[in-house]
């Protein structure tokens, strides 16, 4: 059960300020587009919060026939499924901000970018996240064992922007049952240009002993510590929403208190130099 | 394991099975490893397969044939012009797909992944492709479309694929195990693969329901 809720409430609070800007080569309109400012929560996802820059955006270009908007930053086009806080830790960390971003709606990505057909879209890879997650944790006996009213009232409570809501549901998928952990932890790796990486991982030893972020990562990405010094002041930094948690921090912990909505903990390697 | 689940090592070896029986029958499927000894780092490939996907409505312009079998065009172009009608003519457009089988190391099932070109090389939308799963899948799907057939991305290439949710997998296969003892049953994946895959247009041939059986 997370203990810590000032942890879980200043996460939930956590904003990026954004400046949107429309692709120069996609301006049709003899007047250039003063760029649009958001302050996006880092828990959401593009999809859910961009409406607004859509909409703005869509009446200086050449044609609206429905074409789906799309996010790049330098070169790097966006992944609409990545919540916004990972997108950000993973390519944009040291960047001053407002974080700048390139609006799009011509040449969509076919090859790098999934579809985002709509909110539904959202909210079914939201729901499949949390039900993979659960399988991981608790055999899916938590999710399954709920109503279909408890699963929109997660989905409404992160759409909305409700911490209460969210949470009077979120919490039973944090509690470790009779055991003192998760059976797995739901964790995804992330590297720049590389496809991210899932493993299984148990939070515990078969001793019993907590584990910790530095087991994870060395198991997963021994290449951080590949220094002569075993520790993080190497060329890599690991970010989980947006701070680079103590290697000593127990994975079980992290697992309760800074997972994303979607009961993930997306780690971020970024390349400090 | 849980019901109605199979580990990576009987995915693997369940795998090398329906390969040697490809080989046989020239049915086309390859291994690929891309994580070397990481469950679910490695899967089934089968590629250029060609089916017909959307059906389009053309309107063309027809010379009907009058009593005799053969037009006869020189004698006769003026008629021919006036006598033109035009006909409904329905074209099948060909779509290549590929199909990868992977191991799924958190639900512990199979799955089915694919994608599919048009003639000129793109890739076909979410549409598409539910617009070509056969209509008695596709009422029945209706309600779970969003959560059934997805894209998502390929977990081993991170690349943009159309996938079949493995959350209902096990649920699908227990009753099979339960009826049947170990020896008996032979492949979980062929099993698997006849049930899901003709939903999408991959069809098994019969050959296959007997790889993985005791003798």
């Amino acid at each position: 059960m997370a203990d810590d809720r000032e942890v879980l409430r200043e996460l939930w609070d956590g904003r990026l300020p954004i400046k949107f800007n429309l692709a120069a080569d996609e301006v049709a309109s003899m007047e250039h587009p003063e760029p649009c400012y958001l302050l996006v929560p880092r828990q959401s996802y593009f999809p859910l919060v961009a409406d607004k820059v859509q909409r703005y955006f869509l009446k200086y270009t050449a044609n609206s026939q429905g074409e789906e908007m799309w996010l790049e930053y330098e070169g790097q086009p966006l992944k609409w499924h990545y919540p916004i806080g990972v997108l950000f830790d993973l390519h944009a960390s040291s960047t001053m901000l407002p974080w700048s971003l390139v609006v799009h709606f011509q040449k969509f990505p076919e090859d790098e970018l999934l579809h985002c057909p709509g909110k539904d879209a959202v909210e079914s890879h939201f729901m499949s996240s949390v039900k993979e997650a659960d399988t991981l944790k608790h055999r899916g006996q938590v999710i399954n064992g709920m109503q279909k009213k408890d699963h929109k009232q997660l989905w409404m409570g992160l759409q909305n922007d409700k911490f209460d809501q969210f949470w009077a549901i979120n919490r039973r998928l944090m509690e470790h049952g009779e055991e003192n952990c998760f059976k797995h932890l739901p964790f995804r790796l992330y590297q720049a240009d590389k496809p991210c990486i899932q493993r299984l991982f148990r939070p515990i030893t078969e001793e019993g002993e907590q584990r910790l972020l530095g087991d994870l990562v060395r198991e997963v990405a021994p290449q951080v510590f590949n220094t002569e010094v075993e520790d993080t002041s190497g060329s890599w930094k690991v970010v989980i929403q947006g701070v680079e948690p103590p290697m000593e921090t127990p994975v079980q912990w992290l697992s309760e208190h800074f997972s994303y909505p979607d009961n993930f903990l997306h780690i971020c390697l970024v390349n400090s130099r | 394991m849980a019901a109605g689940t199979l580990t990576w090592c009987r995915f693997k070896d369940e795998a090398s099975q329906l390969l040697r029986h490809s080989e046989r029958i020239k049915d086309g499927w390859e291994w690929t490893e891309v994580e070397v000894d990481q469950a679910g780092g490695s899967f089934l490939v089968k590629k250029d397969v060609v089916r017909p996907t959307s059906e389009r409505v053309c309107v063309k312009n027809c010379v009907p044939l009058d009593d005799t079998d053969v037009l006869d065009v020189e004698g006769s172009m003026e008629e021919a012009d006036i006598n033109t009608v035009q006909c409904e003519v329905k074209e099948t457009q060909y779509y290549r797909y590929q199909y990868h089988v992977l191991y799924s190391t958190s639900y512990c099932v199979p799955v089915l992944y694919f994608i599919a070109s048009r003639p000129d090389g793109s890739l076909a939308s979410l549409d598409e492709v539910w617009s070509s799963v056969p209509a008695s899948f596709q009422s029945r799907l209706q309600d779970d479309r969003w959560t059934f057939l997805t894209q998502q991305e390929h977990p081993v290439l991170g690349c943009p694929m159309f996938q079949l949710h493995p959350c209902h997998t096990a649920t699908m296969m227990q009753p099979l195990m339960q009826e049947t003892q170990d020896e008996e049953m032979g492949s979980y994946l062929v099993s698997w693969l006849s049930t899901v895959g003709p939903v999408v247009g991959l069809n098994l041939p019969l050959s296959y329901a007997h790889i993985g059986h005791v003798t």
